[in-house]
C-alpha cells in the first residue's frame, strides 16, 4: 500500500507487480517486492550490478534505508532511489540510431546478465531512457535468475526494436511513429505484410521477423487446439546458456546490420539556403545567447524546430539540459550522432502539428509532451511561418500551446517579404491577413509579457524574449 | 539441438508466446554453430598465430 499523502504509483508502471515505480516527494523511486529478493540480491552480489553500472549500461541507485517512510507494506523488500532522468522520452520520439543504440544496449546488458547467471525478464524499449545523448537501462527489477529456457523477452525485443528498425530501413524513416500506434511493439504479423520482399534477404530479419511471425501463427492455432483437448501445459524447448548467448549474438549482428533508409528531406541542409549571410547568422547566435542568459533557465531548455541543433547547443554548452526537437528523422539522427556522449543535449523527434499525446492504458501510461513540461525556456527560432502559414495555425493558438510548453519563450518573428515566407506563399493564395508583427504581438501578449524585442541585423526578422503571465 | 522437455507456465509476468519460444530455440540451435565457430575456433587459431581475439561487441 502506498502512502497516499506523499507516494503515488506511477501510471506507466503496472505490468510487473513485483517491481514498480512510484513518485515520492518529487523523485522517482523503484520498489522491489519481497518475492524478488533472490533476484535482486543476485544482481547486487554477483558483480553484475557493479559491472553494468561501470559500463554505463544500467542506471545506478542507492537503497532507501527507511522503507516505511515511503511505503507501508510488508511485501516490499527494497526501495531504490535511482539517478533521476531529466526528461522521459519514448521510442516513437527517437531517431533510427537512438533506437538502434537502445537495442544494442539491451542486448549488451542481457549478455552481461547471462554471463552472471541472470537474464532479463522483458525487453521493452521503454526500459531504456536517454540522459542527453547517452542511452541507459532504467529497469533495475528486470533481472531474474537464468534458467535453461528460451528468453522470455525475445518476442518483445523483436516487436519493440527489430521491427521498427526494419521498417525505418526498408520502408521509410518516418515509420519511427509506428510504436505510437502499437504501444507494446509493432506486431510481427503486421510487419511481415508491410516490409518489402527484399527485407528477407537480410538473414537476421528473415529469421527473427519472417520465420518468427510464421511460427507464431502456426503455434497459436496449435495452442488453441491443445487447450480444447483439455491439456494444460504446452511443451517448449530447453535452451542452454551457450544457445542463449548465440541468440543474443545473432540479434546483435542483425541490429548492427541495419542502417537508416536514405531520404531527401527539406531540412537536412536548411541552413545552406538560409536567409542570412554568415555574419548575420553569427549575430543571431550572439543575440540568442544573450536572451538565453537573460531568461536564466535553471533546469531545462526545449528547442522546437531545432534542425541541426546550432542554437540548442548554445544552451547545452552552458550546462543547461536541452532537448532539441525536430520533425525531420534525418536531422534528429544527425544531431544524435553529432552530440553523442553529451549529457546535456537530447535530440528528439516531434511533429508540432501532431505532438506526442498521452497514450496507453487510461490514456496516462505515456505522457504527452505538455505533461512532461513546462520547460524553463522554450525556443522557437525560424519556426512561426511554418506553423502559421505552412500549417494555417492562427497566432493565438500557437501562443497558447507555447505557453503550455515553456515558462519563458525566445521566438523569432519572420515577416512577409522574407524569402522563406515568400517561398511558402508562392504556391498558394495569401489568406493570411493577420500574419504581421502587430497581430503577432497582440496574440502572444495574451499569454506572455514581452521582456525584450530586438531586430536581427541585415534581415527583416525580429527576436523576442517573453515571460509567461 | 532443441530438447523439447520444459513446460510453459514457469515464466514470469510476460507471456513469451509458444511460437516465439519454439522458433527461438530453433534459431538458437543454428546460430550456436556459427557462434561456436566465431568465438572458439577463431580464438583458437588467433592464439596459434599470436593475434589477439577481436571482441565482437566492439566492432
Amino acid at each position: 500500500m502506498t502512502d497516499q499523502n506523499t507516494t503515488q504509483r506511477h501510471s506507466s508502471s503496472f505490468r510487473d507487480p513485483e517491481g514498480y515505480v512510484v513518485s515520492h516527494k518529487g523523485k522517482i523511486l523503484r520498489v522491489v517486492g519481497r518475492s524478488e529478493k533472490e533476484n535482486y540480491d543476485k544482481l547486487m552480489d554477483s558483480g553484475l550490478y557493479d559491472k553494468a553500472v561501470s559500463k554505463k549500461l544500467l542506471v545506478n541507485h542507492k537503497e532507501i534505508k527507511d522503507i516505511s517512510s515511503v511505503i507501508k507494506d510488508q511485501k516490499v523488500y527494497k526501495i531504490l532511489e535511482p539517478s533521476q532522468i531529466p526528461i522521459i522520452s519514448y521510442p516513437y520520439e527517437w531517431s533510427f540510431d537512438q533506437l538502434k543504440d537502445a537495442a544494442l544496449l539491451t542486448l549488451d546488458l542481457l549478455k552481461l546478465a547471462v554471463e552472471h547467471g541472470m537474464t532479463l525478464k522483458d525487453a521493452s524499449a521503454y526500459n531504456v531512457q536517454f540522459v542527453g545523448s547517452n542511452p541507459i537501462f532504467i529497469d533495475t527489477t528486470s533481472f531474474e535468475i537464468r534458467e535453461d529456457t528460451p528468453w522470455v523477452g525475445y518476442k518483445q525485443f523483436c516487436e519493440h526494436f527489430l521491427v521498427p528498425l526494419s521498417l525505418m530501413k526498408y520502408n521509410d524513416q518516418y515509420l519511427h511513429r509506428m510504436p505510437r500506434l502499437f504501444i507494446d511493439g509493432v506486431p510481427l504479423h503486421v510487419a511481415v505484410k508491410v516490409l518489402p520482399a527484399r527485407a528477407r534477404l537480410n538473414a537476421g530479419i528473415a529469421q527473427h521477423v519472417f520465420l518468427h511471425a510464421r511460427s507464431q501463427a502456426r503455434h497459436q492455432k496449435a495452442g488453441a487446439k491443445h487447450i480444447e483437448q483439455g491439456k494444460k501445459l504446452v511443451k517448449v524447448p530447453k535452451m542452454s546458456k551457450f544457445q542463449q548467448l548465440a541468440i543474443i549474438d545473432s540479434l546483435r549482428r542483425t541490429v548492427k546490420s541495419l542502417s537508416p533508409r536514405k531520404m531527401e528531406t527539406e531540412w537536412g541542409d536548411y541552413y545552406d539556403f538560409t536567409n542570412y549571410n554568415r555574419k548575420s547568422f553569427s549575430e543571431k547566435q550572439k543575440l540568442v545567447e544573450k536572451l538565453i542568459k537573460k531568461a536564466n533557465p535553471k533546469k531545462s531548455v526545449w528547442d522546437f524546430g531545432a534542425n541541426n541543433g546550432e542554437f540548442s547547443s548554445i544552451a547545452s554548452r552552458n550546462n543547461i539540459y536541452t532537448v532539441a526537437f525536430d520533425i525531420d528523422p534525418n536531422a534528429v539522427n544527425k544531431n544524435y550522432n553529432q552530440f553523442k556522449g553529451d549529457e546535456n543535449m537530447l535530440p528528439l523527434l516531434l511533429d508540432l502539428t501532431n505532438p506526442s499525446p498521452s497514450i496507453g492504458w487510461g490514456l496516462e501510461e505515456r505522457a504527452s509532451i505538455i505533461d512532461r513540461g513546462p520547460s524553463d525556456l522554450l525556443m522557437a527560432l525560424a519556426l512561426i511561418h511554418h506553423i502559421s502559414i505552412g500549417n494555417n495555425v492562427p497566432f493565438p493558438q500557437v501562443a497558447k500551446f507555447f505557453s503550455e510548453c515553456g515558462k519563458n519563450l525566445i521566438i523569432e518573428f519572420v515577416p512577409k517579404g522574407d524569402s522563406k515566407v515568400d517561398t511558402l506563399l508562392s504556391t498558394r493564395k495569401d489568406i493570411f491577413d493577420n500574419y504581421n508583427e502587430e497581430d503577432f504581438e497582440k496574440a502572444f501578449n495574451q499569454y506572455f509579457k514581452i521582456v525584450e524585442k530586438v531586430k536581427i541585423p541585415k534581415s527583416k526578422r525580429t527576436l523576442y524574449l517573453m515571460r509567461r503571465k | 539441438m532443441a530438447n523439447f522437455s520444459v513446460i510453459l507456465g514457469i515464466f514470469s509476468y510476460l507471456d513469451p508466446g509458444t511460437g516465439s519460444a519454439i522458433i527461438q530455440a530453433l534459431i538458437g540451435g543454428v546460430a550456436a554453430v556459427g557462434f561456436f565457430f566465431r568465438h572458439h575456433v577463431r580464438a583458437f587459431f588467433a592464439k596459434l598465430t599470436g593475434k589477439s581475439k577481436k571482441d565482437d561487441n566492439e566492432d
